[in-house]
């Protein structure tokens, strides 16, 4: 059975064609409820390739490294990173939202698609939730070690505190951070469980170690897919899904308050929270598109995640990054309609100031190269949309960097501008992250199933459905 | 171990003998001892023990120790009215880096922590506040001091200071590791103690007494100390054969040669700035490196209110930028080599006696030609003096030739000015009639063999000797080398004994300042080092028998007062800080002003006294001004002076000092060859981002390297250099050769008959970087966009007008905000408060000379954090003068080149917290750690801060500063670890430390808190009184007393009648940013130029800029102004680079 899946060549049908009144099928390669457990579960259940084992020997390292950092950092001060006056805030501020930010595409694909009733998102939800969760623990680590003094940080929870008989501030942005970011990556981390549960009884079901399925069976919670698990898991993942769309909005737009409410010029401004969501899920489907374009191939999922998954995420790259384009412009445009000296120098010194590069790496990657998704050989081509979502993803750190940085080098009084220039230590923390967050990554696809096989099994009676209904005789009919 | 009681009746006894007399003694010794006392280790016999403990006994209860045991140590029983805890102030007087100190040293439980001015003292007390009539001056009474002597508590505390007697038989370099306080301490004991030196003192004197002094020579810098003058000429006395040397590093008595001239002599030069309307000075930096500068600053600064219409103006002629360039209310930059000749032009203007007229039709000053500028100032500057004879000051710089000293002495006398704000004192000299040499001859005599003994009491010549003296080889040749040293340094390597000096804080001393005045210098702590007093040691030499430094002082004030005095007036003395009535008398003597009478300048006496070679290098009649068009590199001049920091390298080793930023430059732990940007063209260097190229500067074999600085509106052609750098010797702060350099040594390049102002030097650049660490501009703003945005804020953020347009409108320095109107998004909260604490800082008055900078510092436990964290933008002060460059608009939009600005001057702004009202900071902190007090102070509660560092980021001043290390102890593991200077921040330095204030540690955010620890204890103080309201003038921030300008006023402005709500309500009183709507507490007054007409640039002469302003409001930026902005944006730069 596994054969007939594998063997299959993906380029004899191109999904991503579009034929009026037909609808596309979202899998391909003949694919049978079997043929679906085999293909997903065979990720986890066969031994890994060679170059999974590269990946995570160089992930784990950095992983260590980033740790043994946090350490240092921990003994030593803040000071090893390059944060300074005017400049208080740099890389791991920056790296915060910038993981925050990669953090949004998961749940965006599992709750608000699955509102609207996408059903393309079957592929793809479980690995982007995935990632979300690993995006937000990296997330969450910068600003805890952040702070001067990171022991101190659970500070910042309003817990009740004995020997001071206080609450924190409840006026500061940073505060409504720790509850916005809590808040998304508890919801995120229940939901994303919570569509787990079937696959991992189907996991439990086919373990042929004592162990696995003790596991997996503990995590399953004794899944047995009569109807009436399956009817109050459908309510309760629609109920989770409501739940969990406006955290899609809420977190970015809280993030985005840590720069809004001050006063500082090019951080004080209205446009943040929807620009910041824009670019969050726009940088987020950027780091889907990065992750999932190899793990198809290294698994050879390419008839579960098909191209045409792929160019759907691309094309709403190109939707977010026109967004995103349209903030930028937007923000010039009220720096000088609202007259106000400093916020007009801000944006110049943004664009024409010392941080000029960074400025147009930042419209370069944002702006202009997810315009080339116009083009349908670029959005369905994987090595080409692979190489321009890294470029996202540059352009969308850039991005965070050139808000956080330009904006405090050179605020209301001249005598205290200053150039932030990062240390070694920057470089390698911002490094180390991403150790951790493919270390989590790689096991995630080395111990769960990759694809929500439940939900695209679904597909495939949708896609029979359709194709009997339409009278379509495609290649996938009748298995 | 119980003191033998009788059981009827207790004994009390003063000496062992006593003690050893009585029959309780007698019956104690013979009695068995208990256990343990018989367990005492072996090889010390009981009878032994007992020695010791009687002797231990006696000098426990005898009285007469070096000095009066309560002023030093804690106590069992505290005498009355001391409250452990509270601190005590004492008067006293030191020379400290070249000036004389009329201080309060505020001392806590005997350790002095703190020096400020003594309001008390004449100096300060005939220029006390002016202009409030609500008879609470003396409640304002205060002095000032300057940045050096704010740090020298930090110097007695250093650990690197020499900590024990160092013998060495073998000179030949290297000279090993430096001996300093926290070595000896490690190894218990040094190899030599002063029993030691005691011996070996007692028979060289023994064999010099046989032959009269025969090979004795004396090192000694000349100061006005009495003591020591009167106990040198003792020695003197006593050896007639011995030789005297005075050396000075930084010369100062050029004034007095230049007098000698005009046929007066013997006697000092006093000026009362307070007394002159307009006064000019040629080449002096009477607030900065002057020596008189703080007296200076306060006799200035009571002329500068303008609504007592008493607005004083001050010309200022130099080469540099100095501090007095940037307070001046017209400046003109001229090489320190034309000064004689501009002198000369300058009597010529006040002989021919007629005043210019200005014709109707006549160019502005911006539209002027170079040459025409200066006919134009020479004009003006004559007519204005002649218009005020009898009130106005030509005052020269020390650096000067005694040429232009007698010029200006004769200006001074035909202006009718002597006796009026110059005043000619009589001094008496200890010294007259001894015979001495030069230290030039000094060491060509050394070198053969003529003298077997030195002893040095200068402080290290070795380093500050000009570079054609080879003092180490005269040294080595002279057999014993006895140095009074305050370091293990690079003198001290080459004597045979280095003993530890006293800091002025340790011992006993006297001076006299400027006018005379006699003060005593009493010590304040127990030598911390165990060293010994320069008067001590002269005693020794002079075979004295009374060795009490405190008695031989007492002697001299016995002298000086003769019959009157008293044990009474000696306490006296030491209480106030001086004695009444010892002013000098006005000396008799009159100036002989006919020019043909005149005896050439006499040859040099001392070292160093800057003549500028026996050659003029110009026509002396004829004033060569530089086009900055056109430099000419054959006319080059490299001007040396002591560094506003650490002086001539004295206070290398000072970390507050190192890290204070020079008032121009802004730069810290280095020195640089300062040049305008027209030389650094003409020179083909530059200066970019942190980096500056280097150049190499050669006088004859003599050569040194080092980075450029661009200092716009320097003299062109002139290049200046601070000393006191690249020293080989002076400790993990100031540099150790081999292991770190801070800044490089200019001394090689001095010539002993050039020592401040050289000429025929050859200068070329190199395309080598070096790194260079400044407090602002962190790099050389270099873009344009940059360049031009800075002098359009400078304009609203330090307000600025001319005496003239505030004459015309009092309210110009509101016009700014003249229709802005600020909303509040939501009805502001009644705040009730007890008190509304805010501030005022007079920018008429501020000169931005630093001592309140290192006030606060002092003050609030700052630490320093070294060159690598200041280039990183981690300096940690408080309070910072933020410095702005503005320009000739009209000229140097005419020349077209906005990266070289005309006529550039400089404003200053002190700036720390202003403890908005609507404070951003404490808006955005999560754990609610930076709050306000109910006294409306925005404070910092440093336990709860955990360093989010978003109040920072949020604070449109940048006041806040952040712990990224544990500044107070060491950075951190591996890093740091190649910066030595982290060990000056521990041990013996935490002395220093003000226990009313925490010590803040890594990972917390700090600022000012307007002295929150003074305000509470005046809070305490009035409670404890019963209630009474705290009054104005009760407290007093650090920065407050440290100001010799009056500059800053704090108080309550919940009191109407208080100074700051009079200041606040002044017309010329503006918050800067408060178009933010944040109510800063803090307030400026505008500053005032006061330039005479004739010299106004054509923005001075209408004001446009303002105008604009008034009539669509500050935040404008419309269309009809885009254009203005495009072009006025090049217009006027601030060009570093």
């Amino acid at each position: 059975m596994a054969s007939i899946a594998t063997s299959f060549n993906p380029r004899e049908i191109d999904n991503t064609v579009e034929m009026p009144g037909t609808r596309a099928p979202l899998i391909t390669g003949n694919q049978t409820y079997t043929s679906i457990t085999e293909l997903v579960c065979q990720v986890a259940e066969r031994p890994q390739p060679p170059i999974w084992y590269v990946l995570f020997g160089f992930s784990l390292l950095t992983a260590i490294m980033f740790f043994s950092l946090i350490g240092y950092l921990i003994l030593t001060g803040v000071g090893i990173w390059g944060n300074m006056s005017p400049v208080f805030w740099a890389w791991p501020i920056v790296n915060f939202v910038f993981w925050v930010g990669i953090g949004h595409a998961g749940t965006l694909i599992s709750a608000i698609l699955f509102l609207f009733r996408q059903n393309w998102r079957t592929s793809i939800n479980r690995a982007a939730e995935a990632m979300t969760i690993f995006a937000v623990i990296c997330a969450g680590i910068f600003p805890g070690i952040h702070v001067g003094r990171a022991w101190l940080a659970f500070w910042l929870t309003p817990y009740p505190s004995l020997n001071l008989w206080m609450w924190p501030q409840f006026r500061s942005p940073l505060l409504w951070d720790v509850f916005a970011v809590g808040t998304y990556a508890s919801v995120s981390l229940v939901f994303w469980y919570m569509g787990l549960i079937p696959d991992l009884a189907t996991y439990r079901d086919r373990s042929t170690t004592k162990f696995r399925r003790m596991i997996y069976g503990v995590f399953s919670l004794g899944w047995t897919g009569s109807s009436r698990h399956w009817m109050r898991y459908e309510k309760a993942y629609t109920l989770l899904a409501a739940l969990a769309t406006p955290l899609v909005l809420s977190v970015h737009t809280v993030v985005s308050f840590d720069f809004a409410v001050s006063q500082l010029p090019g951080w004080h401004t209205t446009i943040f929270p929807p620009y910041f969501v824009a670019g969050a899920i726009f940088s987020g489907f950027g780091m889907v598109v990065t992750l999932l374009v190899p793990v198809r191939k290294i698994y050879k999922l390419e008839n579960v995640i098909t191209l045409r998954h792929l160019e759907n995420m691309n094309k709403i790259i190109l939707a977010t990054g026109s967004l995103v384009g349209l903030a930028y412009a937007t923000e010039f445009f009220m720096a000088w309609y609202s007259g106000n000296d400093y916020e007009t120098f801000a944006f110049i010194n943004r664009a024409f100031g010392p941080y000029w590069w960074a400025y147009w790496i930042m419209v370069s990657c944002n702006v202009i190269s997810p315009q080339l998704f116009w083009f349908k050989k670029l959005r369905t081509t994987p090595i080409l949309m692979w190489i321009i979502s890294i470029f996202v993803n540059i352009g969308m750190w850039f991005e965070r960097f050139v808000i956080t940085v330009t904006s405090l080098s050179r605020d209301f009084l001249p005598s205290s501008w200053g150039y932030f220039s990062p240390t070694l230590f920057d470089g390698l923390m911002f490094f180390g992250s991403f150790g951790l967050f493919m270390t989590l990554f790689l096991l995630f696809c080395r111990f769960l199933p990759v694809v929500a096989m439940s939900e695209v099994r679904g597909i495939i009676a949708i896609q029979k459905h359709a194709a009997h209904g339409h009278g379509e005789k495609d290649s996938s009919h009748g298995h | 171990m119980k003191l033998p009681v009788t059981a009827s009746e207790k004994q009390f006894f003063r000496s062992v003998d006593q003690l050893e007399g009585t029959p309780e003694f007698n019956e104690f010794l013979e009695r068995e001892f208990p256990v343990a006392a018989s367990e005492f280790p072996e090889g010390v016999s009981r009878r032994r023990w007992m020695q010791l403990m009687g002797a231990s006994v006696a000098f426990a209860g005898a009285s007469g120790c070096r000095y009066y045991r309560e002023e030093f140590a804690g106590f069992v029983v505290p005498p009355s009215g001391r409250v452990a805890g509270l601190p005590q102030s004492f008067a006293t007087n030191f020379v400290w880096a070249g000036k004389v100190v009329n201080g309060l040293v505020k001392s806590l439980d005997g350790r002095p922590i703190k020096v400020d001015g003594n309001a008390m003292h004449p100096m300060f007390a005939t220029s006390a506040n002016s202009g409030y009539a609500d008879g609470k001056d003396e409640k304002f009474a205060q002095a000032g001091s300057d940045a050096a002597t704010q740090a020298a508590v930090l110097s007695l505390y250093d650990p690197d200071r020499l900590g024990w007697l160092v013998q060495r038989d073998d000179r030949s370099l290297p000279a090993g590791k430096m001996v300093t306080v926290a070595e000896s301490v490690a190894q218990k004991k040094g190899p030599v103690n002063w029993t030691d030196f005691d011996i070996a003192a007692r028979s060289q004197l023994e064999t010099l007494g046989g032959n009269g002094g025969e090979g004795l020579a004396i090192v000694y810098e000349p100061a006005p100390t009495p003591t020591f003058n009167r106990l040198l000429a003792e020695v003197a006395a006593k050896f007639p054969k011995a030789t005297l040397v005075p050396y000075e590093s930084v010369y100062g008595r050029n004034a007095v040669k230049g007098l000698e001239s005009l046929g007066v002599s013997n006697v000092t030069v006093n000026h009362r700035l307070d007394k002159a309307t307009v006064i000019v000075a040629i080449d002096a930096d009477l607030f900065g490196s002057e020596s008189a500068s703080v007296i200076n600053a306060r006799q200035f600064s009571i002329n500068r209110d303008p609504n007592g219409g008493n607005m004083n103006r001050l010309y200022c002629i130099e080469s540099q930028f100095s501090t007095t360039g940037s307070a001046a209310d017209f400046r003109y930059a001229l090489q320190s080599s034309q000064m004689v000749a501009f002198l000369k032009r300058l009597e010529a203007a006040i002989d021919a006696g007629t005043p210019f007229e200005a014709s109707a039709e006549e160019l502005n000053y911006s539209k002027l030609s170079p040459s025409e500028r200066l006919e134009r100032v020479l004009q003006v500057i004559a007519t204005d003096l002649l218009a005020n004879k009898g009130k106005s000051l030509v005052t020269v710089g020390y650096q000067q030739d005694p040429a232009a000293h007698q010029i200006a002495m004769r200006i001074n006398a035909k202006l009718e000015n002597v006796g009026k704000t110059l005043f000619l004192l009589d001094a008496p000299n200890e010294l007259a009639g001894l015979k001495s040499i030069k230290l030039d001859e000094f060491a060509r005599q050394a070198a053969n063999g003529q003298f077997n003994t030195a002893w040095i009491f200068a402080p290290n010549p070795v380093y500050t000797v000009a570079g054609d003296i080879d003092l180490p080889a005269a040294l080595l040749a002279i057999k014993t080398v006895v140095y009074a040293a305050d370091y293990d340094d690079e003198t001290a390597v080459y004597s045979t004994w280095s003993l530890p000096l006293t800091h002025p804080l340790e011992a006993w001393s006297d001076v006299r300042s400027a006018d005379g005045t006699y003060g005593v210098c009493q010590p304040m702590i127990e030598p911390v080092t165990g060293a010994r007093s320069s008067i001590e040691l002269l005693s020794i030499l002079a075979g004295f028998e009374e060795l009490d430094p405190a008695k031989i002082v007492s002697g001299t004030l016995q002298k000086l007062a003769g019959g009157s005095f008293t044990e009474r007036l000696w306490q006296e003395a030491l209480h106030d800080g001086f004695l009444k009535d010892s002013q000098y008398q006005v000396s008799s003597a009159t100036i002989n002003t006919a020019a043909e009478d005149l005896k050439p300048l006499p040859a040099s006496a001392i070292a160093a006294e800057g003549e500028n070679g026996s050659e003029p290098t110009v026509a002396k009649n004829e004033v060569l001004f530089s086009d900055p068009d056109n430099v000419d590199l054959s006319r080059l001049e490299v001007v040396v002076l002591p560094s506003d920091t650490v002086y001539d390298g004295r206070l290398a080793n000072n970390g507050w000092m190192q890290e204070c930023p020079q008032p121009i430059t802004k730069l810290t732990w280095d020195n640089a060859a300062l040049m305008s940007v027209s030389t650094a063209r003409a020179l083909g260097v530059g200066q970019s981002r942190a980096t500056a190229e280097m150049v190499v500067i050669r006088q004859g074999d003599a050569m040194t390297k080092l980075p450029i600085f661009i200092v716009p509106g320097q003299a062109e052609g002139t290049i200046v250099v601070a000393l006191g750098y690249g020293r080989s010797r002076a400790g993990s702060v100031g540099g150790v050769s081999g292991q770190f350099d801070v800044g490089h040594s200019i001394q090689g390049l001095r010539r002993w008959n050039q020592a401040f102002i050289l000429n025929g030097i050859e200068v070329s650049g190199t395309t080598e970087p070096y790194k260079l660490a400044t407090t602002q501009d962190h790099f050389a703003i270099e873009d344009q966009l940059g360049m031009g945005e800075i002098p359009r804020r400078a304009q609203v953020i330090v307000r600025e007008g001319t005496l003239a347009s505030y004459e015309k409108d009092h309210q110009f320095a509101k016009v700014s905000h003249h229709g802005l109107k600020i909303d509040s998004l939501w009805k502001e909260p009644e705040v009730r408060e007890n008190h509304a604490w805010g501030m005022s800082i007079d920018l008429n008055k501020c000169s931005g000379c630093n001592a309140c900078v290192i006030a606060c510092q002092a003050e609030n436990n700052v630490p320093i954090v070294g060159k690598e964290q200041v280039s990183r933008g981690r300096e940690m002060h408080w309070l910072r003068i933020d410095r702005y460059f503005t320009a000739d608009r009209e000229a140097t939009a005419a020349k077209g080149d906005s990266t070289n600005p005309v006529d550039p001057r400089i404003v200053t702004q002190p700036m720390a917290c202003a403890h908005c009202e609507t404070a951003p900071c404490e808006q955005v902190c999560p754990v609610a750690a930076t709050v306000h007090t109910e006294d409306g102070i925005n404070a910092m509660a440093y336990n709860r801060c955990v360093g989010t560092r978003y109040c920072a980021n949020n604070c449109p001043y940048k006041v806040r500063r952040f712990n990224y290390f544990n500044y107070n102890q060491k950075y951190g593991y591996f890093y740091g670890w190649q910066d030595k200077r982290e060990t000056a921040n521990t041990k013996l330095q935490s002395l220093v430390l003000n226990p009313d204030v925490t010590v803040r540690g890594r990972g917390v955010m700090e600022k000012c808190t307007y002295c929150v620890q003074r305000v509470q204890n005046a809070k305490i103080m009035a409670r404890n009184k019963g209630g009474v309201p705290i009054a104005d003038g009760d407290v007093r921030t650090a920065c407050q007393e440290a100001c010799a300008s009056q500059a800053i006023v704090f108080g309550d402005l919940n009191d109407k009648t208080s100074r700051v709500y009079a200041n606040h309500n002044d017309p010329r009183s503006y918050a800067v940013l408060e178009e933010l709507n944040i109510k800063p507490r803090t307030q400026y007054l505008a500053r005032l130029r006061n330039v005479p007409v004739r010299l106004m640039t054509s923005e001075q002469l209408n004001p446009t800029w303002n105008h604009s302003h008034s009539e669509h409001g500050e935040e404008h930026h419309g269309d009809e102004h885009g254009h203005d902005h495009e072009e006025h944006a090049g217009e006027h730069e601030e060009a570093h680079s």
